[in-house]
């Protein structure tokens, strides 16, 4: 190893020299999300357009078998025409998916990085993430809506059904196992304020993109996450090296749109398509 | 979909790591107070198998680069 030279020395300090001393700028904190001491409310509607088949479900009991009728001006409005003796003609169907439903009392997880600057009153906000359920479910009403199908026949029962006009189905419930909030975009800056009564208040316009993950008939229902501009504002106080923040955060984007192409399970039971209290035993691909 | 949350989070400081004086700043004072505690074999910078000389080059690589929360 050769010896270091006394001009190397030299350089070695001269570049610890001409490094600039810091003051730190800004005071720096690591923010965890207190459940017990946060509440989250929700209110979800949500609603794509959908297009599929619909089948007589021969695996039931009895099993209801479906083809294709034409419409007719004359009772009973549907020409059957002749029903093979294992025919099953799968029914092209459309409208759309649609859940809606609120709740409250939910306790939010997460966490963040706050920095505030009492020189040049700033606050900064770095990898806000939030998980709003906190590994809650929230269940909402689901369904089809604005259903269409064409005029068709049915044996067990035996019916002959003309589309009229578009009507909806209860399907089950959309379960929604989490809202993630991740700050997108890098630190976000903000103002600060001398609070009165001690501490200071901040307001840090960011974008955080929201992802909902959710399953409907058992089946994952996926979403596409939605980049959402929040303005993170709430108020911290700092005792020795610790602090508190409180936050009131409000997100309001628009509805959820699962991503194209979702293909949920076959969803079987008994409809009443037509309101006369005869339920046929339907899948339904969509 | 719309939320909204009442949210109350703790927190506890950061420091600089590079801070190692805890003095607020980052200062050449710093480089001889950790060389003065790596001689002494107590300048586990890391968190790494103890004091090595990894630890130097750690150290002086967060007093060049200054990281967040620098």
């Amino acid at each position: 190893m050769m010896p270091r030279t006394t001009t190397q020395s030299h350089a070695v300090i001269a570049a610890l020299l001409a490094f600039p001393a810091t003051g730190l700028a800004a005071d720096n904190f690591a923010f965890t999300v207190t459940p017990a001491a946060s509440t989250v409310s929700y209110d979800v509607t949500a609603s794509a357009p959908f297009s599929g088949t619909m089948q007589g479900d021969t695996t039931a009991t009895p099993a209801t078998r479906t083809k294709t009728g034409s419409f007719s001006i004359f009772p009973p409005f549907v020409n059957c025409g002749t029903f093979g003796p294992t025919q099953n003609d799968p029914l092209n169907i459309s409208g759309a998916i649609s859940g809606g439903g609120s709740g409250d009392n939910i306790r939010p997880t997460g966490s963040f990085t706050l920095s505030i600057d009492t020189v040049a009153f700033t606050a900064t906000v770095r990898d806000l993430s939030l998980n709003l359920l906190g590994g809650a479910t929230a269940s909402v009403d689901a369904g089809l809506s604005n259903f269409r199908y064409p005029s068709f026949c049915a044996v067990n029962p035996s019916c002959a059904v003309p589309f009229l006009v578009p009507i909806s189905l209860t399907l089950g419930t959309l379960d929604i196992t989490a809202i993630t909030g991740q700050q997108s975009g890098g630190p976000a800056s903000g103002t600060l304020t001398a609070a009165v009564g001690g501490g200071f208040d901040f307001s840090i316009p960011a974008t955080i993109a929201v992802s909902t993950t959710a399953s409907f008939n058992d089946a994952p229902f996926p979403i596409d996450p939605q980049p959402l501009p929040i303005v993170f504002t709430g108020r911290i106080v700092i005792v020795g090296n610790t602090a508190t923040a409180t936050s009131n955060l409000n997100l309001r984007g628009t509805q959820p749109h699962p991503r194209a192409h979702a293909q949920l399970h076959p969803f079987r039971g008994g409809y009443d398509l037509v309101a006369q209290r005869r339920r046929h035993a339907i899948a339904l691909s969509v | 979909m719309a939320t909204t949350s009442s949210l109350s989070a703790a927190g506890t400081r950061l420091r600089c790591p590079c801070d190692w004086n805890q003095s607020g700043n980052v200062s050449l004072q710093d480089i001889f107070d950790f060389l003065a505690a790596y001689f002494g074999g107590n300048a586990d910078y890391n968190g790494v198998s103890g004091t090595t000389v990894q630890d130097v080059f750690d150290f002086l690589g967060c007093y060049f680069s200054r990281p967040f929360p620098c």
